[in-house]
């Protein structure tokens, strides 16, 4: 970690060295380690530790704002020179952007809490101590373990010639747990900025239930089943809904199917989506990265889409306000990060009781889209799919190829879950476990 | 910088190891889109730091730093042995790399024209040019063109002696035309999409790209696209144009043989393969008219280099031979559990991360069709072009592609087009299927830029050389539309 107050007067610096109208700079540094296990050992072990700068600066005339923008990776006055320097050039020769009107104004902004000393406490010896305790069980078990006990220790500070400036620290931990036998695989996962939160021991024994209950899968007809999606493929799809949706750009521009359709019933009025990035078990951020505060922000309330989201430069461009969702890239457009699918009073068990004939699934694999408007996605399921008929579990079954609209999927939700998983899906958001009914299974695969 | 590796070098020797490499590393990359006649992207990122990889009591260790002084070296180097010995508190079998050569060498991509050099107006007023003519074109809602120069700059060195520098230059670019009316969005792209066409080399790539002379076409074919008919539902004759196929071979190829996934490496996120080890030699993968090779000497390919990121010179190995399986991208770690050495695809994105087992140019050889007699030679069928979309599962069997635009092939001649075109198979009933690919006069290498593995992720530059060809039965137009 680099600190408050250096960054700060590296930020500082960075400033006063520029020569542009207006000038943004964001610094980040991490201390990372990914201790990689597969075959039942770590085979891979990686710790980086890295900084970066993004200057963005503007040049102001008649015919709108000059952006330049540079990057590099440097912690020294010397090297953010190098990095003002090579921006304000680009400015320079760029072509004037007619929407630009101003970096983000400074605002006051709020602190959040989601840095824990005991993730960075935490040694490479101490980690490799807790997955060998992992491997061990594996062994014991006759399975093979995979996968990942990752820790990012981070910050990012904001600053800008408008007077803005914020500071946060951060920390990530995740576990994800991939278990093989001969026949079958098993997953489960998590993810939060609290070491103590991430129980290490319980989700490799998750994934070890699952991957045992897989075994010697049937094979089934591909075709349209009631579908209970666990937490992780909810979150799969909804990141795509985050990302083509829900953005102010994509929308603004004619590609997400909320577009010309903002306040009206679109969804399931079962679903309600927000923005939330205070929310105690997500990842709390206080700020985006133009340093706007950001806010908890209703984007579906029982199925009317009623906002999407923007930052400074799109919400200038189609007048309307910042809601803090700079995300670094005006390519990406605003998007929002830190969802949340409100929980219902469901289970997975209940769900199952309550399933005539379905298929579970525990996790998608590989999904893309192939329509942008209808959010037509494609994506094969994997580590965990079940057969239900009568209410129970049937038997495991080979994984399935899936092509399905995520709009048509939202509106047939049947029950939601009522508890949350945090999952990394282009933001990340907390998500429940979803009945669908009439979800479309295109293909099967041999195993 | 031959002195920073060797202090690094020094200091881990040290500490018990039984191998080390030191890779320091200074990229540089331009980004260039221009949207709607907005510069909305124009960035150049620099990157420079140090990666140390040691082997420890069997384990591997790595750690990485921004901060390329003695001070940080020798901080990196401490931290890349305490990570192997971590590491080794699980081991059982001991890590064992093959043996390899000393090599002490240099290499630079050949160019004609520095992408760097030219100057930043030149560039915009060249892509300007391009998507006037795009927006020119009636009915067309949003046009895009960019491009996309890298220098890649490593000093490589081993406690084997080796010391190897490389540039890697590359450079491209591309076009698109988005079409938007009610609830349908259409979209068509030139030379490629997610960007365009990418090579090893120069400026001259993205000169000699004919953008304008694509131009209208492409943004007519978008609006075309709005009101075409859904691509009918069945089991069809395909033939697949060179971008696509491009990406065919990419995924239902390139990546299951990579050794490290075979061996359960990647199990815990990019999967593991069909072809297991059991199949090398005796598998028909595909018909006899499908074979592949792993080439990193082929000049223009994004996979092309002198040495790997473990110093192992670049090669051709052969993987399929008129359909049978006969070889798998490899890297000193694995090859030597086959019985092999290292056939130098060990690549890393960059110092801050560790070189794993990466595809290079992994191409379809050319056959004996001219593109015109291949179509006239089919009765009934669809020609898809340019990859919309992708997927595959995690073994790389069951797979699905959507492509921009099809068209009907109907006795022969080429008809009308559809929208939406997707297709799906099982990847050796695929390529068995493959009955005709045409001749070099058509073959061409792509560049795929954005190849996703490891954990942490990496991003690898990669290249295919591929030519049309033509697949019976194949299940096209899936999903509900």
């Amino acid at each position: 970690m680099v600190g408050k107050e250096i960054l700060k007067e590296l930020a500082e610096y960075a400033i006063s060295a520029s020569k542009a109208d207006q000038t943004e700079v964001i610094l980040a540094s991490d201390d990372s380690n990914t201790t990689r296990y597969a075959n039942n050992k770590i085979h891979q072990n990686i710790s980086q530790n890295t900084v970066s700068v993004l200057v963005r600066s503007i040049i102001l005339g008649e015919k709108g704002g000059k952006i330049g923008i540079a990057s590099g990776n440097v912690s020294t006055k010397e090297g953010m020179a190098k990095v003002v320097k090579n921006s304000n050039e680009i400015a320079k020769n760029q072509k004037a952007d007619p929407h630009f009107v101003s970096l983000n104004e400074k605002k006051d902004l709020k602190e959040a809490d989601s840095f824990d000393q005991a993730a960075a406490d935490l040694t490479v010896k101490d980690k490799a101590l807790m997955v060998k305790e992992i491997l061990d069980l594996a062994k014991k078990e006759k399975v093979n373990a995979s996968g990942i006990f990752e820790t990012v220790i981070g910050e990012v500070a904001i600053a800008n010639s408008k007077g803005v400036f914020g500071y946060h620290p951060f920390s990530s931990v995740t576990f994800t747990s991939i278990i093989h036998t001969k026949t079958s695989s098993g997953f489960a996962s998590k993810l939060n900025w609290k070491l103590e939160r991430v129980d290490i021991k319980k989700i490799a024994k998750m994934a070890i239930q699952k991957a045992k209950q897989s075994q010697n899968p049937i094979q089934i007809e591909p075709g349209r089943y009631d579908v209970i999606l666990e937490e992780e493929a909810v979150g799969d799809l909804l990141g795509y809904l985050a990302y083509m949706a829900l953005g102010g750009k994509h929308f603004q521009e004619g590609q997400s199917f909320v577009a010309g359709n903002l306040g009206e019933k679109l969804l399931s009025e079962k679903v309600t989506i927000w923005d939330d990035p205070f929310h105690p078990e997500g990842m709390p951020t206080p700020f985006d990265l133009e340093g706007h505060p950001k806010t908890a922000i209703p984007l579906v309330e029982r199925g009317v889409v009623k906002n999407v989201v923007y930052d400074t430069y799109f919400g200038k461009k189609y007048d309307q306000k910042s809601t803090g969702h700079y995300v670094g890239s005006l390519g990406l457009g605003p998007i929002p990060l830190n969802m949340i699918l409100m929980p219902g009073k469901s289970s997975v068990p209940k769900m199952i009781k309550n399933t005539k004939k379905g298929i579970l699934v525990t996790r998608f694999h590989y999904t893309n889209v192939h329509h942008y408007k209808k959010l037509n996605m494609t994506g094969m399921t994997k580590d965990g799919t079940f057969l239900i008929e009568d209410g129970k579990i049937k038997a495991p079954i080979k994984n399935l190829r899936f092509t399905q609209s995520v709009v048509d999927a939202l509106l047939n939700i049947e029950e939601i879950g009522k508890d949350l998983k945090l999952v990394d899906s282009i933001g990340t958001h907390l998500v429940p476990a979803l009945k669908i009914k009439d979800f479309s299974f295109t293909s099967v695969t041999e195993h | 910088m031959k002195e920073l590796i060797e202090h690094a070098l020094n200091l881990v020797s040290k500490k018990g190891i039984t191998y080390a490499d030191v890779r320091i590393g200074q990229r540089t990359f331009e980004d260039l889109t221009l949207k709607n006649q907005i510069a909305e992207t124009v960035k150049i990122d620099e990157s420079f730091g140090v990666g140390i990889r040691v082997l420890k009591d069997g384990s591997w260790g790595f750690a990485a730093t921004h901060d390329v002084t003695k001070a940080g070296i020798e901080k990196a180097a401490t931290q890349a042995v305490a990570v192997a010995e971590a590491s080794a508190l699980t081991k059982d079998e001991p890590v064992f790399l093959d043996k390899a050569q000393k090599i002490i060498d240099t290499y630079r991509t050949p160019t004609k024209k520095d992408p760097f050099s030219v100057s930043l107006s030149e560039k915009l007023k060249m892509m300007a040019k391009v998507e006037k003519e795009m927006r020119g074109v009636k009915g067309v809602t949003h046009t895009t063109v960019d491009f996309g120069a890298y220098k890649n700059h490593t000093f490589f060195g081993n406690t084997e002696g080796s010391f190897i520098e490389q540039e890697i230059i590359e450079c491209g670019g591309g076009m698109n035309a988005v079409s938007i009316k009610g609830d349908e969005i259409q979209m068509r792209s030139f030379p490629n999409s997610f960007r365009g066409q990418f090579k090893t080399g120069g400026f001259e790539i993205f000169e000699n790209m004919k953008l304008s002379e694509n131009a209208q076409r492409i943004a007519e074919e978008s609006v075309a696209l709005l009101s075409a008919p859904q691509c009918p539902v069945g089991k069809k004759t395909l033939i697949l144009d060179g971008n696509q196929l491009a990406l065919q071979v990419h995924e239902s190829c390139g990546h299951p043989i990579e050794l490290d996934r075979v061996l359960g490496m990647e199990a815990s996120y990019a999967g593991t393969s069909f072809l297991t080890t059991d199949k090398l030699g005796n598998y028909q993968y595909g018909s006899d008219k499908v074979s592949i090779v792993a080439d990193a000497t082929i000049p223009g390919g994004l996979g092309t280099f002198g040495y790997d990121d473990e110093g192992t010179p670049a090669q051709r190995t052969q993987i399929i031979k008129e359909g049978n399986f006969i070889g798998y991208l490899s890297s000193r770690e694995t090859a030597p559990v086959i019985g092999q050495k290292s056939n130098g695809t060990a690549r890393a994105d960059g110092w801050s991360n560790i070189p794993i087992v990466r595809m290079t140019n992994i191409n379809l050889e050319p056959g004996d069709w001219d593109f015109d007699d291949l179509i006239a030679d089919t009765k009934d069928g669809i020609f898809m072009s340019t990859n919309h979309e992708w997927s595959i599962d995690d073994r790389r069997l069951n797979f699905q592609f959507g492509c921009e635009i099809a068209w009907e092939i109907k006795n022969g001649k080429l008809g009308k087009i559809f929208k939406n075109p997707n297709y799906q198979d099982i990847t050796p009933r695929f390529w068995g299927s493959c009955d005709a690919v045409c001749n070099k006069d058509h073959w061409q290498i792509w560049g795929t830029p954005n190849c996703g593995k490891g954990e942490p992720g990496q991003v690898a530059h990669v290249g295919h050389g591929v030519a049309p060809a033509r697949f019976r039965d194949v299940e096209i137009g899936v999903g509900k539309w």
